[in-house]
């Protein structure tokens, strides 16, 4: 097996799944066992939402100027090793590493369009009669939730990551289990970018995840 | 999914299936149309919601045909065309053009049994183009998710909006011609939220929002762009007065 076997990512450290299945990850490129991926349990799940639910606290009350700052960094960060992510991207879902790269340069669009949201969000006022004013601002949802599919193991990710997490809300994401490597790197860059801890968790598994994802009374939206 | 999310009262998005069609009118340029049918069939394997999957050959255009399947032979599995998924996905492909091979259709291009040397346990297939496709055939109507595309032939630009009308989906649709008057006329007729003109895979780049229509998309909005800030957040409205001389009428 060429990389140790996948982990959840909860509350900025990766973790074993707790008492879980193990399926391989083969490389479609030439049938190559890459790793194996837990098929976490409700469990995991909720120790990801419970760790979400707490950094909103503070995250949701960040201002949308600060948290932009780590999508500067992130960006930097993917344009930096975005060889390397393009080749495991290769790796894991069979796509060339031309192909892997043209995701990455999608993934660090979508990154820079987070970095413009606070030029977008602007809220309005408007004195509605004599001293009386009206005023709209955009909060975030709370604990929101993204499952994506195996054929952008990175761009399709940073599709929901960047706006989702720029605006304030704090996500679980559910990668394929087909692809579940590149997400493992994207969760290390944006730790690396200064993500708090809980911002952002990973939980690998099948569609009983993503069952309970649609039935967890603490996420707000998918 | 969306049902059971929305089912929960939470807000959701999901992305569906797709069956892009692909319009090639006689005046279209050539080698232009078919490099961009090539990379867009070919692209990622095919395995792509913007993947051309069906091309609509409007009137006499066999002549960009052939060069498609020029092109088309120039995608080398385990070079510059990747692999599928896995076995599954590679045997539900290749089942696909059986059924259209055994229902009359012509495969001009044929990537069954792809083997890349070296690579025997990849699970590739070459780029595949079936002509003489009836749109009761299930390459015409069903998302094949592999380097296949389906040419189905109309005499006229209404037939052929007919058929893209009448699938299911809406993710994207193009055009390919020199005819500004019916390139318009695509952008309005087609039922899909993301059209080409001239271009295989109309994605909307940054700011623009991606989101088909139609059952390639349930929910409110686009994922991307502008429209995910809809989605993230919700307003917050309030209406605020500090001095006591201002004014109290019906509303405040």
């Amino acid at each position: 097996m060429k990389y140790p076997a996948v982990q959840n990512f909860i509350h900025g450290q990766f973790i074993d799944a707790e008492n879980s299945d193990y399926i391989n990850v083969i490389s479609p490129v030439d049938g190559l066992l890459l790793s194996t991926v837990p098929m976490s349990k409700c469990t995991d799940l909720n120790s990801a939402v419970s760790s979400a639910k707490e950094a909103f606290k503070t995250w949701g009350k960040t201002p949308i100027k600060e948290r932009v700052q780590i999508f500067f960094r992130f960006k930097a960060l993917l344009e930096k090793n975005k060889i390397e992510l393009a080749n495991l991207i290769a790796e894991e879902n069979g796509k060339t590493p031309d192909e892997g790269l043209a995701e990455i340069e999608k993934s660090i669009e979508l990154t820079e369009f987070a970095c413009s949201l606070p030029q977008l969000i602007t809220g309005e006022l408007l004195e509605v009669s004599k001293g009386i004013e009206c005023r709209t601002e955009h909060v975030p949802l709370g604990v929101v939730a993204s499952i994506v599919p195996f054929n952008f193991p990175s761009m399709v990710p940073c599709w929901t990551i960047p706006n989702a997490i720029a605006l304030g809300n704090c996500m679980v994401m559910k990668p394929s289990e087909k692809v579940p490597l590149s997400i493992g790197r994207i969760a290390e860059l944006l730790k690396e970018a200064g993500l708090p801890d809980g911002v952002l968790s990973v939980i690998h598994g099948n569609s009983e995840i993503v069952d309970a994802i649609c039935d967890h009374p603490d996420i707000e939206a998918i | 999914m969306y049902r059971r999310a929305t089912q929960n009262y939470k807000r959701c998005l999901a992305l569906g299936g797709a069956k892009n069609h692909l319009l090639v009118l006689p005046d279209a340029i050539p080698d232009m149309t078919a490099q961009n049918i090539t990379a867009s069939m070919s692209g990622c394997a095919g395995q792509r919601c913007m993947a051309a999957s069906a091309m609509v050959a409007v009137g006499d255009v066999d002549h960009i045909i052939d060069k498609l399947c020029i092109e088309a032979r120039k995608m080398v599995a385990g070079k510059n065309l990747g692999a599928v998924i896995n076995k599954e996905s590679k045997d539900r492909i290749e089942n696909y053009i059986n059924q259209a091979e055994k229902m009359g259709a012509k495969i001009l291009v044929d990537g069954r049994n792809t083997v890349v040397s070296g690579k025997e346990k990849g699970t590739y297939i070459g780029v595949t183009i079936i002509d003489y496709v009836t749109p009761d055939m299930s390459v015409a109507t069903e998302e094949i998710f592999g380097p296949v595309i389906s040419i189905m032939r109309t005499k006229t630009l209404e037939e052929a909006l007919v058929i893209e009308n009448k699938n299911p989906y809406g993710n994207a649709a193009s055009v390919f011609t020199q005819n500004g008057a019916a390139a318009r006329y695509v952008i309005e007729n087609a039922s899909a939220g993301m059209v080409g003109v001239n271009v295989g895979v109309p994605v909307p780049r940054e700011p623009f929002s991606f989101g088909g229509w139609n059952e390639s998309r349930f929910g409110v909005g686009d994922i991307t762009g502008k429209s995910s800030i809809e989605f993230w957040t919700k307003l917050k409205k309030s209406t605020t007065k500090w001095n006591p001389q201002a004014g109290v009428n019906w509303m405040s």
